[in-house]
């Protein structure tokens, strides 16, 4: 049986971005105590890595199955109902991530002349991460669609119901 | 008519398990292409939704949560409570609520709370001779305290989607907070009475003291929050910033339990989760357009101005409203699609807006517990190897209390208003 990556390229570079995340925020902070000088772009940077971070972290969610969901019809209706329904909304899922990726790659050029408003580079680069993230999206639903092809079960976290909302 | 539509296709896409947020998405696409005007903002929308400075506390309060889950400190938490009041009869139901209390100083989440602390709670009732579905109900029902006293996930988002002082609201879920853990706790004796249920020995003031001293560190986090937030010192964004911090530091000072791998898997659980957040916020961001172009929030408030007259009868209607639909939505959906439409009527009906959103958090943390979409009964029967239809039913009394509670704090508002108002 396939075994399924503890980590993701895309979750691990998200990952990475919360981490400094963290440290422009407390940055932010100690800036105001006169510990270090006081920077004017901690708060616009740590939105845009939260965005970049988010978004990329869509991927790695695909991936693992957990995004919110609410099942419990489908469930009950019976595995193979639920394969059918799954592989459909997957299917109209990608059609519709294709088509976003595209308007993503619009919105970036129609922003490349807008200078962000602390940080030395334009609303583009916050905008990207929209059609990057959604290039891992589109990877990890074909990726699931071709596990339902071959046979392979999908991803199942190890403790999935101890998995954190915001509830 | 097209936001009955609207509202049909979400819940029927919801229903036959699409993701909520692609859901959210879904629906909002076809109503772009139904209406001719395609989708050439639909990104900008969805990436401007998420590119919020308050919605930042999210992801840092899970992650501080995470990380005294991952660091061993709930076990800490958990011994201190079972010296104070585990010799009172119904000894560890009452441990459980009181180690909730003191977990939700320091975790803004009821799911944290439920599969943190839930783990070693239900294997202490049990090891104790407790029956599953009273150890798995008085485990969910005490996981709803969390979101109450500050810090507050829930609080949070409601805080940016009325564009309510943060720092306020967490104050106003102190004492609600305090009473739920209090009513259950009498719940707790009540049933102790009835089925005879074991308790601990006593324990001695030496033990209770070096408890005590060992839990400290944990125990100040809630005094850091809000000592800050209302210092000046910092915004309830970087406040979280800053628990993630101290988390970090107690942990290396005090308890040594917290290795660079399990600190690696908290901040990449706790990114996933918050990615699969994101993905309902970037969809509300969507859904919320469409809902404002077809002026759904003006056409409630005009039925509600139309049809109630008194800001109680308009409470008593959303509490209604809330309670049904938590028992079928999952919670972050309601408070991101339903609440916004909600919060202008109540300010129509002059209800204070920290009264109005610890009303809103505290009947969604009722949510949580309601059968047959309890969130943190799906957490407490997958931690605790409990069946979840068990659990659905030993829930069903564990209402009461936290209803009892809505109920007072809907009728007193200055429940809630006390404390915010000393700022």
């Amino acid at each position: 049986m396939k075994k399924h990556a503890r980590y993701s390229p895309e979750g691990c570079i998200a990952s990475v971005l919360f981490i400094f995340l963290i440290c422009v925020v407390l940055l932010q902070i100690f800036g105001r105590t006169g510990l270090f000088e006081a920077r004017v772009w901690t708060e616009e940077l740590s939105r845009w890595i939260w965005v970049w971070m988010a978004l990329l972290g869509i991927g790695e969610a695909e991936r693992t199955n957990t995004q919110l969901r609410m099942d419990f019809l489908v469930v009950l209706a019976g595995e193979r109902i639920k394969s059918v329904v799954f592989t459909l909304v997957d299917l109209v899922y990608l059609a519709v991530v294709i088509q976003l990726t595209w308007v993503g790659y619009k919105t970036v050029m129609r922003t490349l002349d807008n200078e962000s408003v602390t940080l030395y580079f334009t609303d583009a680069v916050l905008y990207l991460s929209y059609p990057v993230a959604s290039l891992f999206v589109i990877w990890r639903v074909v990726q699931r669609l071709l596990d339902v092809i071959r046979g392979i079960p999908p991803y199942q976290p190890d403790l999935a119901g101890e998995k954190e909302t915001g509830s | 008519m097209i936001l009955l539509i609207i509202c049909f296709a979400w819940l029927m896409l919801v229903f036959i398990g699409v993701p909520i947020g692609i859901a959210m998405i879904f629906s909002s696409i076809g109503y772009f292409f139904y209406s001719g005007f395609g989708l050439a903002f639909a990104v900008q929308r969805m990436v401007d939704g998420l590119n919020s400075f308050p919605m930042l506390a999210v992801p840092l309060f899970l992650l501080a949560a995470a990380i005294l889950n991952s660091a061993g400190i709930t076990n800490h938490l958990f011994g201190f409570a079972r010296a104070l009041v585990g010799h009172v009869s119904g000894g560890l139901g009452h441990v459980n609520v009181l180690a909730s209390l003191f977990f939700s100083g320091m975790s803004g989440s009821a799911v944290a709370d439920a599969g943190g602390l839930g783990k070693i709670e239900i294997k202490a009732m049990r090891d104790a001779g407790y029956d599953d579905a009273f150890s798995g109900a008085v485990t969910a029902a005490s996981s709803m305290i969390g979101p109450l006293v500050p810090p507050s996930i829930i609080m949070v988002l409601y805080g940016v989607i009325s564009n309510t002082s943060i720092g306020k609201l967490f104050l106003g879920g102190v004492v609600p907070g305090f009473l739920c853990a209090g009513a259950l706790m009498v719940m707790v004796y009540v049933l102790a009475k009835k089925h005879n249920f074991p308790k601990d020995p006593k324990h001695t003031r030496q033990q209770i003291f070096s408890l005590f001293i060992k839990s400290f560190p944990a125990l100040l986090t809630p005094a850091v929050i809000i000592g800050g937030i209302f210092s000046g010192f910092f915004s309830p964004t970087e406040a979280a910033a800053v628990t993630v911090l101290y988390a970090i530091i107690i942990d290396l000072i005090f308890y040594r339990e917290l290795t660079f791998r399990k600190f690696w898997d908290a901040v990449y659980e706790t990114m996933t989760v918050s990615a699969s957040i994101a993905t309902i916020i970037a969809g509300v961001s969507l859904l919320g357009y469409v809902l404002a172009r077809e002026q759904a929030p003006q056409q409630i408030t005009s039925l509600f101005l139309s049809s109630i007259d008194s800001p109680l009868g308009f409470l008593l209607a959303v509490n209604l409203l809330i309670f049904v639909l938590g028992a079928f939505i999952e919670t972050l959906a309601i408070l991101l699609i339903v609440v916004p439409m909600l919060v202008p009527v109540a300010l129509g009906y002059h209800i204070d807006p920290i009264h109005f959103g610890i009303i809103i958090v505290l009947n969604l943390m009722i949510s949580t517990l309601t059968p047959p979409m309890g969130m943190a009964l799906f957490v407490v029967a997958r931690v605790g190897g409990i069946p979840y239809q068990t659990l659905a039913r030993a829930i069903l009394p564990w209402l009461i209390p936290p209803i009892v509670v809505l109920i007072l704090v809907s009728l007193f508002p200055i429940i809630v208003t006390a404390l915010p108002s000393l700022m």
